[in-house]
């Protein structure tokens, strides 16, 4: 059987992601990929195949709402096997939407794609990232494909199709765009925390922790009572049960106690190491390194170490 | 003679004809909803009325007074006529009358009281123009009740004054009518519906078995008309009394929410439109995450309205639209996945008992006792040494008893207050599957929720399991002499307990806390606030696994109570209620000492 596997993602980067997943899924079925665009102003040059252009909605922002609704139009026409988009916010919403308008399967944040023809395969991440599980559905279907599992696919001259899917109104009106406050971060996403406790005592010696934040790249949070009691940081620093959960690549806990409130928003971190005073402080036991002693001696000498590397 | 009077027979014609139609408007009020008036049921108010004004509840002395006044002047209209030959009779009701004027004075006092209070509530939560105006409209008119009726009492003592006091009669009956039938009649049906009893919108059990429609299940309540009659006939009793909000911690603390303004909120609503708009264009997420299910509102309520029943159906809706922001949702996924809210695994659940020669019910399944540590005690390590010490003096004592260790999970509690029912009643039936395999009868716990939730509610999902409180265990033990602290062990140091909402409010536990306390330090103080009074620590209603906005902390509130006492050790009988206060303290720096009842007892021994 031969057939399409169509590629959508509201970004490019990440459409030519999911451009290389679809190679392998066409591969498995011998379908051809095709790059799928909408009212677009900045037309897809990346990924293998050819394009096709929906016309027809509202430009230049497409909600995924409308992205959902075009796809689907186009695809009860031309009927592709397989209708990849980008896990990214957007591409979730749209791809559930779409999966539900054409009352098909939707895979989703999936890598490891293949195909057999009849339906794919992929793989997803379950239970926080413990257990894989192998999803199958079979064709037609609709996927999201996770984000940086992929590598991006070569731009190559397409050819490009045009295809009127008629007017979509948009449901939802963006009423503004606020810019988030100076200063503010991302913990979700930082790859290294350092992560300050009421072993500081003084809220300008929090400067010597954020410079060694930035040295190792990473972003300064908090223990709760840094935040909520001192206000010594804005409340988004503060980790934990209360807070936010991270799960970065490393975690440097200083001057935490490590009570389980605190424990609770930090264990999924691949690597945490920590500095106390206390050598029994629970935060040890939750640790996979740990330096017993005054954050004012080793938070100074780590900056130095650093320094020294570079 | 004035009896044959024309005068006065049309004057008497007019009085009885306004009681005729309070009396009326009762009744039909009853049939309406089918509340028996009944006299068992008239008899078992009366019981429960007696019963609350051995508390010496302030508020509930009110009421009766106003509800006494209203009684002894319908009578004394209707006997007017007997009332002229028999001069015993009227020194009867005089006398009766005096301390129903002195609480008809302070019922008035304190409406006056709350009325600026509420004004001041309702300016905080920013309550909209109409709302201020309809609840000050209601709380005037209720205090002309109270006048009139003070005023009646009053006239029994002057010669009377003919048209004039017949007119009051008549006015006041109207008002009473037109007020105090429907919350009279919700009080009727509701006295004795205890705090603890949690509707159940569904069961599980039977969707599995397939006797449901999945399709057909509706947790939650999107507009006021889908509210139960039972509950709209609770929203609509509401007559500002405002005993709930001067007793609700939420308010208390500044969140945004008075359980007055809800239930007022509520029936405003249901007269507005029929019901028919979104409840959650009128009522805020946060106003329903704010409430801690700690039950002051409902317990304090002269009228038996039941918050706590609004309260859950509304949270269940926002559940199911799936308005839950992350700090909620991680917690529901850590019990799907981890069947724990921390999110950690349940093979560490035992980790407290290392060296410390516990058993399992795998090891041996024949103990007396199931010990369900719960959670908290579980993975925190504060409240680890709770479990610690309650393992040393049941060892102590000779009491036999196992755990369930890395078999054990949460026992719901969490899912059901933030209104995600399925998920409750899946860890309920799993629950009940496991105690039931290994023959369970009879289970201790440390935590006042697991209690609650395992005797109260999971028998309702075949779950009958005899459920004791380690308090009551403890102090059963004391007595019986199996524990007992020597003269030289009792420790020299003031503590001042907090009861546990679910275990004090939910549950009548009071004494046994404080047997403990006596047996084992020489400096016991009470708060003010206590036993069926007490003051929320703020973790209950699954808010310890969330924030709310709010000016003040609800355990800070708490802990300066405690200070207030002078003692130097708070003794709390919850694992949440310790980690709050624990925290509390730290953060006021009192320095006080935050303890559970059962680490104290277990040090003197
Ligand atoms: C319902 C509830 C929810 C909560 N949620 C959260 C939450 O989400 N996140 C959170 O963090 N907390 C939370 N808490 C608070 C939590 O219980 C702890 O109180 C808090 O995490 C402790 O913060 P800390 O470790 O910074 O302070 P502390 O416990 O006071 O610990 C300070 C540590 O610093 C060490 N120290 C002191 N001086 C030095 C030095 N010179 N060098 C090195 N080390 C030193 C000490 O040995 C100690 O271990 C919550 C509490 C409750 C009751
Ligand atoms: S249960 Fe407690 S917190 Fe909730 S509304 Fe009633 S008094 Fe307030």
């Amino acid at each position: 059987m031969s057939g399409e596997v169509w590629v959508y993602s509201e970004s490019e980067a990440v459409a030519s992601e999911v451009a290389t997943a679809a190679d392998d899924v066409a591969k498995g079925a011998s379908a051809h990929v095709r790059m799928v665009d909408i009212s677009s102003l900045r037309p897809t040059t990346r990924g293998s195949g050819a394009r096709l252009l929906l016309k027809g909605p509202p430009s230049p922002e497409v909600s995924p709402a409308v992205a959902a609704e075009a796809l689907a139009r186009a695809a009860r026409e031309l009927a592709p096997l397989a209708i990849l988009l980008g896990a990214t916010r957007d591409g979730r919403e749209a791809a559930s939407r779409l999966a539900a308008k054409l009352g098909v399967g939707c895979m989703a944040e999936v890598a490891g794609l293949a195909s057999d023809g009849q339906g794919m395969t992929g793989e997803r991440d379950v239970f926080a990232g413990k257990v894989v599980a192998k999803v199958r559905c079979r064709f037609p279907a609709v996927a999201t494909v996770k984000v940086g599992a992929y590598p991006r696919a070569v731009a190559q001259p397409a050819d490009a199709q045009e295809k009127d899917v008629g007017p979509i109104p948009d449901q939802t009106k963006t009423l503004g765009r606020e810019k988030k406050q100076a200063g503010s971060v991302d913990l979700r996403s930082a790859k290294v925390i350092v992560s300050a406790g009421r072993g500081v005592k003084k809220k300008e010696d929090l400067a010597i922790l954020a410079e060694l934040a930035t040295a190792m790249r990473g972003a300064l949070g908090c223990s709760r009572p840094l935040s909520s009691d001192l206000g010594w940081l804005p409340e988004e620093h503060h980790i934990g049960l209360t807070g936010v959960t991270v799960k970065p690549d490393l975690y440097l806990a200083v001057g935490i106690s490590g009570q389980l409130q605190h424990v609770a928003g930090m264990k999924d971190s691949k690597i945490v190491a920590s500095i106390n005073t206390d050598k029994d402080a629970p935060i040890f036991q939750a640790s996979d390194y740990g330096i017993v002693g005054d954050l004012y001696q080793v938070v100074p000498a780590l900056r130095r170490a650093l320094a020294a590397r570079r | 003679m004035a009896g044959l009077d024309i005068g006065y027979l049309a004057a008497y014609a007019i009085s009885l004809a306004s009681v005729v139609v309070v009396a009326f408007v009762t009744l039909s009020l009853a049939r309406k909803w089918s509340i028996s008036l009944g006299p068992g049921r008239v008899a078992g108010l009366g019981r429960d009325e007696a019963r609350r004004l051995r508390t010496g509840d302030a508020v509930f002395l009110m009421h009766l007074s106003i509800a006494l006044g209203v009684g002894v002047t319908i009578v004394d209209a209707v006997i007017a006529p007997a009332m002229a030959g028999v001069p015993l009779l009227l020194d009867l009701f005089r006398a009766a009358s005096v301390p129903l004027i002195v609480g008809l004075v302070v019922a008035f006092g304190w409406r006056v009281q709350r009325y600026y209070q509420s004004r001041r509530v309702g300016r905080g939560l920013g309550v909209p123009g109409g709302f201020a105006s309809a609840s000050t409209a209601l709380q005037l008119v209720l205090m002309a009740a109270i006048a009139l009726t003070t005023s009646e009492l009053v006239l029994l003592w002057v010669p009377t004054l003919g048209w004039a006091d017949l007119i009051l009669d008549a006015v006041r009956n109207a008002l009473v009518a037109a007020y105090y039938a429907r919350p009279s009649v919700n009080l009727i049906a509701k006295f004795d519906r205890p705090l603890n009893s949690v509707s159940t919108p569904f069961n599980l059990a039977d969707v599995i078995a397939g006797k449901t429609d999945p399709g057909a299940i509706r947790a939650g309540v999107g507009k006021v008309s889908e509210f139960s009659p039972d509950q709209s006939l609770s929203f609509d009793s509401c007559v500002e009394i405002g005993a709930c909000e001067a007793s609700c911690p939420a308010t208390a603390a500044g969140r945004p929410l008075s359980p007055r303004v809800l239930v007022r909120k509520l029936s405003l609503l249901s007269r507005a439109d029929g019901g028919g708009s979104d409840v959650l264009t009128s009522v805020g997420e946060d106003e329903l995450w704010s409430c801690t299910s700690c039950g002051a509102c409902v317990a304090s309520c002269p009228v038996s309205v039941k918050h706590l029943d609004l309260i859950y159906d509304l949270r269940r809706e926002l559940v199911s639209k799936g308005r839950l922001d992350r700090e909620k949702s991680a917690m529901l996924a850590n019990l799907a996945q981890s069947q724990n809210p921390y999110g950690f695994k349940n093979a560490a659940r035992a980790s407290w008992a290392e060296g410390m020669d516990v058993d399992t019910l795998q090891s041996n399944p024949k103990t007396e006792y199931l010990y369900w540590v719960g959670c908290v005690s579980s993975f925190d390590q504060r409240a680890q040494r709770v479990a610690r010490a309650l393992s040393k003096i049941l060892k102590h004592a000779g009491v036999s008893f196992a755990i369930l260790g890395a078999e054990e999970m949460c026992v719901g509690d969490p899912a059901r207050r933030l209104g995600e029912e399925g998920r409750y009643q899946e860890l309920v039936l799993q629950n009940i599957e496991k105690l039931n395999s290994y023959g369970v009868k009879k289970i201790l716990a440390t935590c006042p929720h697991c209690f609650n939730a395992l005797k109260n509610e999971y028998p309702q999902f075949g779950g009958k399991f005899e459920v004791v409180y380690h308090t009551q265990l403890i102090s059963d033990l004391i007595r019986e002499g199996k524990v007992s602290v020597p003269p030289d062990k009792v420790q020299r140091i003031s503590v001042t307990l907090h009861d546990a909402c679910y275990a004090s409010r939910y549950n009548n536990i009071f004494e046994p806390p404080r047997e403990m306390l006596e047996a084992s330090v020489d400096d016991v103080r009470e708060m003010g606030r206590r036993k069926e009074k007490t003051f929320c620590c703020g973790a209950g209603g699954s808010n310890y696994w969330f924030k709310v906005p709010q000016q003040k902390s609800i355990a800070g509130i708490r802990a300066e109570e405690a200070a207030g006492t002078g003692a130097k050790t708070i003794a709390t009988e919850c694992p949440f209620c310790l980690s709050m206060l624990d925290d509390a303290t730290k953060v006021s720096g009192s320095g006080m000492d935050v303890r559970d009842v059962a680490e104290i007892v277990a040090e003197c021994i």
